[in-house]
């Protein structure tokens, strides 16, 4: 019983991470957070694996601190320019940012009741649905490379997430994503150029 | 026999080691060679699997066209980059189109959902650079914007793999496929939401985004690869998720994305300036016609996979003949393009049979291809569909003879010739090629 506790107060702690990642403004301090997530889904991961002796897990923990925890710290923190800790956002309202992340909770919570717990009976699950929906929100109202990246990495912990807590994937299948992902973050690390932010282009329009 | 899939999947991926080589043009030109002979002996012997792989006779198809597609592809990209010589770029470049080919046979190939995810995504990474081998501020915006919104996009597939397992308890594909699944709010769910996933890489309605600025932008070999094969690859994950899961709510789910990506695409088409984004809208509507026929079955099915084989060497032949222009006139305006017939005679002869090919016209593949499919729509009552989509290939048919016709037969202007033999022979072959696909189907027996 107290192993669900654990787990759920951890799902908590993932959740406030999804909800101060659409809060922040400013890029190092968001890398910082979605790290933090990774590695309270990797402990996470470590706790669902030892209450269902399930080792496979415990080295997907080990995995994600490594992939997602350093690797995926370290290529972000190659594109970022030398004054790092000041690289802002320059179109973001907080306020406003902060409402819309609500209400998007909300209404992914909902959906979740709706289409999944009936069938699932897994509550925490509603966790990682709402942080795939936080993940596409943060992709869909930013500019910045770096604010993509972050969306997309916390879309997938949402996925590994919601599996670990309905149904946890064969192995294989979880270290392909973990691998993907970091592959697509090496991959886009390269096309992240000075000018981070991305505007409307007049010949892409149409 | 799983060797000679190992065999299909491997030697792109090891052969793109040619990076290092000096010969890694020839190096590429072998790869491709050996992956088409490799598929057409799958293709002729019939060759069935259901192990760790799942061959049957949707995917030898499937198989082929890649194949193909990717010889021409590379034979094309070697001219069309004559230019960057032996550069770390080209270099790069020709390994990259390796790799993209064999996660292109990985996923066609793969025998469970999760790794059939993992292939298409895998497609997804391969391919982002091959958009950037110029390394213009346009073509960077271009390719973040893919990565980005078709992974995103994806991610809600891997959704459909969580539910699927969680209901069968299993994500191998022919164990489901021969399990005949019963209806359930789970499939209802993994349904949707590898619609909405995989529909992201088709570039289905509203999810396309990406897509016309990534067939515009990128080379136009890459272009044909991605238009005339990857994105039948991602309806190919779709379809099988479909073919597990399907019921009449989503079948008429399927039917609405289908015929919403086809108005919406023939809508696009008479406003286009440029001609490879033109293009890139056809594929729009090609893909939503080929989801209907999928979605419909029996006939409809046989007429998508016409569709599919000659619109990937249609397509192909299109953006071929696009790069060829776009190499002598630099320009991707329709506007500025005049007298092509004059100039150059062949590419405008591949650019006239490439256009009529993609927008259906007879004795092309595709028109058998879109005839059959409509007779599927027209035999299981869904006569408004039909409606829909002959007056949308009416306007599509139109709107790019139109564009394709100023550019051919109108002015002649200074003096333009036409780009190296290998360029114009990759283009023409693959538009007479789309005059033979339905006697290539009548002699394999599907018809």
């Amino acid at each position: 019983m107290i192993y669900l506790e654990i787990e759920a107060i951890l799902g908590a702690l993932i959740l406030g991470s999804t909800l101060v990642v659409q809060t922040r403004s400013y890029i190092r301090p968001m890398i910082n957070t979605v790290v933090t997530q990774s590695v309270l889904l990797a402990v996470t991961a470590t706790v669902i694996g030892v209450t269902t002796d399930a080792p496979d897990l415990i080295v997907l923990a080990a995995l994600i601190v490594v992939l997602r925890g350093i690797l995926i710290r370290h290529f972000l923190d190659l594109k970022l320019p030398k004054s790092k800790m000041f690289v802002k956002e320059s179109s973001h309202g907080v306020a406003s940012v902060s409402i819309y992340s609500v209400i998007v909770l909300i209404f992914s919570f909902l959906l979740y009741r709706y289409l999944f717990f009936q069938i699932t009976q897994a509550p925490l699950g509603a966790i990682g649905f709402s942080m795939v929906v936080q993940g596409l929100l943060l992709i869909a109202t930013r500019r910045n490379s770096f604010a993509h990246f972050i969306g997309y990495v916390e879309e997938e912990n949402g996925i590994i997430f919601m599996s670990l807590t309905i149904i946890p994937l064969p192995f294989i299948v979880e270290i392909s994503v973990l691998l993907d992902v970091l592959a697509l973050i090496i991959v886009g690390t390269g096309l992240v150029t000075e000018n981070v932010e991305h505007p409307r282009i007049e010949e892409l329009m149409g | 026999m799983n060797f000679i899939i190992l065999l299909l999947i491997s030697v792109p991926s090891f052969l793109s080691l040619g990076y290092f080589l000096k010969q890694f043009r020839q190096i590429a030109v072998i790869s491709a060679s050996i992956s088409l002979a490799l598929s057409v002996y799958i293709l002729v012997s019939g060759l069935e699997l259901s192990g760790d792989f799942l061959v049957d006779y949707l995917s030898r198809f499937f198989i082929i066209a890649i194949a193909s597609i990717y010889l021409l592809s590379v034979v094309f990209g070697l001219g069309y980059h004559h230019r960057m010589g032996e550069s770390r770029n080209m270099r790069l470049h020709l390994s990259l189109m390796d790799l993209f080919a064999s996660s292109m046979f990985f996923s066609i190939t793969v025998n469970n959902f999760g790794l059939l995810w993992f292939g298409i995504e895998a497609t997804t990474v391969s391919s982002t650079l091959l958009l950037v081998i110029e390394r213009e501020p346009l073509k960077i915006e271009v390719a973040w914007r893919y990565v980005i919104i078709v992974s995103a996009g994806l991610t809600i597939s891997l959704l459909s793999v969580v539910v699927m397992y969680y209901n069968f308890h299993t994500l191998t594909i022919s164990s489901l496929l021969s399990s005949h699944v019963a209806y359930s709010e789970l499939t209802a769910i993994a349904a949707g939401t590898a619609l909405v996933g995989y529909g992201t890489k088709i570039g289905l309605f509203p999810m396309h985004t990406w897509l016309p600025d990534a067939h515009s932008e990128a080379p136009s070999e890459i272009s044909a690869m991605f238009s005339g094969v990857l994105l039948p690859v991602a309806i190919y994950a779709l379809y099988r998720v479909y073919e597990v899961t399907a019921s009449p709510a989503i079948t008429n789910l399927f039917i609405f994305f289908g015929i919403t990506t086809i108005i919406y695409s023939a809508l696009m088409l008479p406003s286009q300036r440029y001609y490879k984004r033109m293009f890139a809208y056809s594929t729009m509507e090609n893909m939503g016609l080929i989801l209907l026929g999928f979605t419909i079955g029996g006939i409809a099915l046989t007429g998508a996979m016409i569709l599919l084989v000659t619109h990937a060497f249609g397509k192909g032949a299109a953006f071929y003949s696009s790069g060829n222009i776009l190499e002598k006139y630099e320009s991707k305006k329709i506007a500025d393009i005049h007298g092509l017939k004059e100039r150059m005679p062949y590419t405008s002869v591949a650019l006239i049979m490439s256009s009529l090919a993609v927008t259906g016209a007879p004795p092309f593949g595709t028109f058998l291809g879109e005839f059959l499919i409509l007779a599927g729509l027209y035999a299981g009552g869904y006569l408004l569909i039909v409606a829909l989509v002959v007056a949308s290939l009416l306007v599509a048919f139109a709107s790019i003879n139109f564009h394709v016709s100023r550019m051919v037969f109108s002015g002649n202007e200074g003096k333009i010739s036409e780009p190296s033999g290998s360029q114009v022979a990759v283009a023409l072959s693959a538009s007479s090629i789309t005059l033979l696909i339905p006697f290539l189907f009548l002699i394999y027996g599907v018809i």
